[in-house]
């Protein structure tokens, strides 16, 4: 079981993610709404697992998964995508990200993915 | 995916907050002529999450027009969106698309089927990106290709090193470490396979002296597909031993299945281009961070969330309850149980009870208060597409939108709202040359005003156009038989307000926004639900305006009782200025055959309620009844009844939907309440009477 931290700018994506979580061993600790947000939940929580949506107001994905990789540099956050954020993917995986996840998702690729760093 | 209810909620609201945040942002660009980079930026972030979310909720043409419109921005951002010859019609489609989104959310929430097609708006925008790029293409010297060019700024510098991503085609001669090939697949649907090879190569570099991999190139669509076909393939040269590399690709998320292989350096398999290859080998995995202790313990409190949403249902049932909580407070307090009994400790009991219920009403009110800036600037946007479609120039100023009203009111507002500013632009505001030629400026200006004034919500819409026509008005509501009173008898206020009757429409001609046979009575009608009341002046040649008066507390309102035969009425008391027995003597007939009655030396028209709702059982000798001088802003008169019964906090009920099928003619009825004992009272529409 881990704890999971769920950075999504949008309230759906964050609901959506932990219904599908609900079912699942892993417990959702905290959920931030930007990459700031996110940088001090994870100071605090300490999250086994981050899932980090890249476009958001504020600080985005990308420089939130920096700080947090600079925080703790295994940390596990698995990047929220869409389509066309190749080059975003691309960057975040370079800066540390364990993986990331295409919208729109099913319950079964987030939860192997989550199982996966667990 | 199947979504529950209350995920359905969460994306309906939040994309409907979402598209109302983007209409504000291209009002506030319009007036520039363009979006500031910010403001593209949002437009972006906006269609994103429209786009993940939708494409979540399986709302497929949702989803795809809100791509589009991302990829569109995200070519407008990297051209800094400056100079663009085309942001007319950036605006416009993407007003369009807003529309889209909003009818489809629309049918979403009546659970209509979402079959809106977005093919038509896909279409325009295709052509416009073309526009784009051709524009983009020109201004751009050379640099990076187009689709990755979806970098910011920020990071843009180390994605300008695409050799990093590139093998570094290594040459396999002798060496200590030996040789693997790898073939790894990747989950069905776990899409962009080609970055998440490239994430795996980010990882066999670490490990590996020379490496190769096929398809070689992994920045295409073409690489994800070759990927998802015939699976990933790696060669390399390392020191380390198969487990250690499969342990390595094991952490690659969504693998479906990998094989390590141990090859010969020469093996045919290598592809040919990369056995050439005679360059110098990448170094090995080397400078690899140190992993540094977690965060200290930090006791930073988690920020506290100020705000939740509730869904509206949630409210409606809370007031509910409140009102009932009042009703039930009357019953206990008027108990016909106590009698004559003393009980004074009783009395300060339910004193203390009453005062809390207030307060318990007055706070439900204002969890339910919303300021109307959503809804003026809904209106924004419709006099902007109207005066576009008319060809009018027509400014739009909104005054104190932030004033707060019950929710309920935005819901019942909104039409009338449309309505009369419909009005405005279709009939009040000239034609640029007509305006011209009375020496007004070219351009039209409506002004949306809200504003508080004690007890009641003032909304407002003045328009600067032709103003009504007095002979206009006069002429129609004679010709439909709408007039009760002699025309020089009537004051021009009192004409215009002709309007609102029912049947009233001065317009011939149809319009598509205004002019479709629901006339202004509809207007009142609405606000009246809410108890509010519209009236109109105008002044010829200067302009009309509407000015609709809402009370802050809709449901639970102050009135007077009284009875007409065996019929319970309240009136609210805000209407009633006095009620006294009446002067017989002070009553006559006038020439007509009205009952009239002097009052405080000045004469009213005198209604007998009994007659007016057809009651059999009611006193009908004036001396034994009583009088109410009642006067709303539009009309001053008074009723005859039968007697008073005093003064009561009641709950004001919608009447019941089969009460408006099965009679009529409801006029005078606002609805009902029921009392502490029981009763049922209608409450008096002053307005109708």
């Amino acid at each position: 079981m881990a704890k999971i931290l769920i950075v999504d700018d949008a309230a759906f994506m964050r609901i959506t993610i932990k219904n599908m979580l609900k079912k699942s061993a892993h417990e959702v600790v905290g959920e931030a709404e930007n990459g700031k947000v996110a940088i001090e939940r994870y100071k605090a929580l300490a999250p086994d697992i981050v899932t980090m949506d890249i476009t958001m107001p504020e600080l985005d994905g990308l420089q939130a998964l920096r700080e947090i990789i600079a925080i703790n540099p295994s940390a596990n956050v698995i990047m929220v995508s869409a389509m066309g954020q190749e080059a975003m993917v691309r960057e975040a995986i370079m800066s540390g990200a364990k993986g990331f996840i295409v919208k729109p998702f099913k319950e079964e690729g987030i939860l192997s993915a989550i199982d996966k760093l667990a | 995916m199947i979504a529950d209810e209350s995920m359905l909620d969460v994306y309906i609201y939040e994309t409907q907050q979402l598209l109302e945040s983007l209409e504000n942002t291209l009002f506030a660009g319009e007036n520039d002529k363009r979006l500031n980079a910010e403001q593209i930026d949002e437009v972006f972030r906006v269609m994103h999450t429209i786009k993940g979310a939708s494409a979540m909720m399986e709302f497929e043409n949702m989803a795809k027009l809100a791509h589009s419109l991302e990829d569109m921005f995200a070519i407008i951002r990297d051209n800094n969106g400056s100079g663009l010859s085309e942001w007319p019609d950036i605006f416009d489609v993407v007003f369009s698309a807003v529309s889209y989104f909003n009818g489809e959310l629309a049918k979403l929430l009546e659970k209509a089927p979402m079959d809106g097609d977005p093919a038509p708006l896909m279409e325009r925008l295709k052509l416009l990106v073309a526009r784009l790029q051709g524009e983009t293409a020109a201004a751009a010297t050379t640099q990076q290709a187009a689709p990755e060019a979806a970098v910011p700024a920020a990071v843009a510098p180390a994605a300008a090193k695409p050799a990093e991503t590139m093998a570094p085609a290594p040459v396999y001669g002798k060496g200590e470490e030996a040789y693997y090939k790898i073939k790894l697949f990747f989950d069905e649907n776990s899409q962009m396979e080609h970055i998440r090879a490239f994430g795996v190569i980010q990882n066999i570099k670490k490990i590996s002296l020379r490496y190769a991999h096929v398809p070689q190139n992994l920045d295409t669509e073409a690489a994800a597909d070759e990927i998802r076909r015939n699976g990933f393939l790696i060669f390399l040269q390392t020191g380390h031993n198969p487990d250690e590399i499969k342990a390595i690709l094991d952490e690659t998320l969504f693998l479906k299945s990998c094989s390590v292989l141990s090859i010969e350096g020469d093996d045919e398999e290598i592809p040919v281009e990369i056995r050439q290859s005679k360059e110098q080998a990448a170094a090995a995995a080397s400078g690899r961070q140190t992993e540094q202790q977690a965060a200290e313990n930090s006791f930073e409190s988690v920020a506290k969330q100020n705000f939740i949403s509730v869904n509206v249902n949630k409210l409606d049932s809370l007031l509910n309850i409140v009102g009932e909580i009042v009703t039930a407070q009357s019953m206990v307090m008027s108990n016909a149980d106590f009698g004559s009994l003393a009980h004074d400790s009783f009395d300060s009991a339910a004193q203390q009870l009453h005062s809390l219920i207030n307060e318990l009403q007055d706070i439900v009110m204002s969890i339910r208060m919303i300021p109307v800036s959503t809804l003026f600037q809904k209106m924004r946007r419709l006099v902007r597409d109207m005066s576009k479609k008319f060809g009018k120039n027509i400014e739009l100023e909104i005054i104190g939108e932030e004033t707060e009203v019950d929710k309920n009111v935005i819901d019942y507002l909104s039409d009338p709202l449309l309505h009369i500013i419909r009005n405005s632009v279709d009939h009040g505001i000239e034609d640029p040359e007509t305006r011209k030629k009375r020496g007004k400026p070219a351009s039209g200006k409506i002004t949306l005003e809200a504003r508080m004034t004690g007890s009641d919500v003032i909304v407002t819409v003045a328009d600067d156009g032709g103003g009504l026509s007095r002979e206009k008005i006069l002429k129609k509501a004679s010709e439909k038989g709408l007039l009760t009173k002699s025309e020089s008898e009537m004051t021009d206020k009192e004409i215009y307000n002709l309007i609102f009757l029912p049947g009233f429409s001065t317009k011939d001609e149809v319009t598509e926004y205004s002019g479709r046979g629901v006339g202004m009575d509809v207007v009142r009608k609405n606000i009246g639900y809410i108890g509010g009341s519209v009236t109109v002046d105008s002044e010829p040649g200067k302009g009309t305006i509407h000015t609709i008066r809402i009370p802050l507390t809709l449901t639970i309102v102050d009135g007077m009782k009284f009875n007409v035969g065996s019929m319970n009425f309240i009136v609210p008391t805000v209407s009633v200025r006095s009620a006294v027995k009446p002067n017989v003597e002070d009553i006559f007939t006038d020439p007509e055959g009205h009952e009239m009655i002097m009052l405080q030396g000045n004469v009213y028209s005198l209604i007998r309620l009994s007659e007016f709702f057809n009651v059999d059982d009611a006193v009908t000798e004036l001396g034994e009844g009583m009088i109410m001088h009642i006067a709303s802003e539009e009309k001053e008169f008074c009723i005859f009844f039968d007697h008073l019964d005093g003064e009561y906090q009641v709950v004001v009920k919608k009447l019941p939907n089969y009460l408006k099928r099965c009679s009529s003619s409801l006029a005078g009825i606002g609805g009902c309440a029921i009392l502490g004992d029981g009763s049922i009272n209608l409450i008096i529409d002053v307005n109708g009477l």
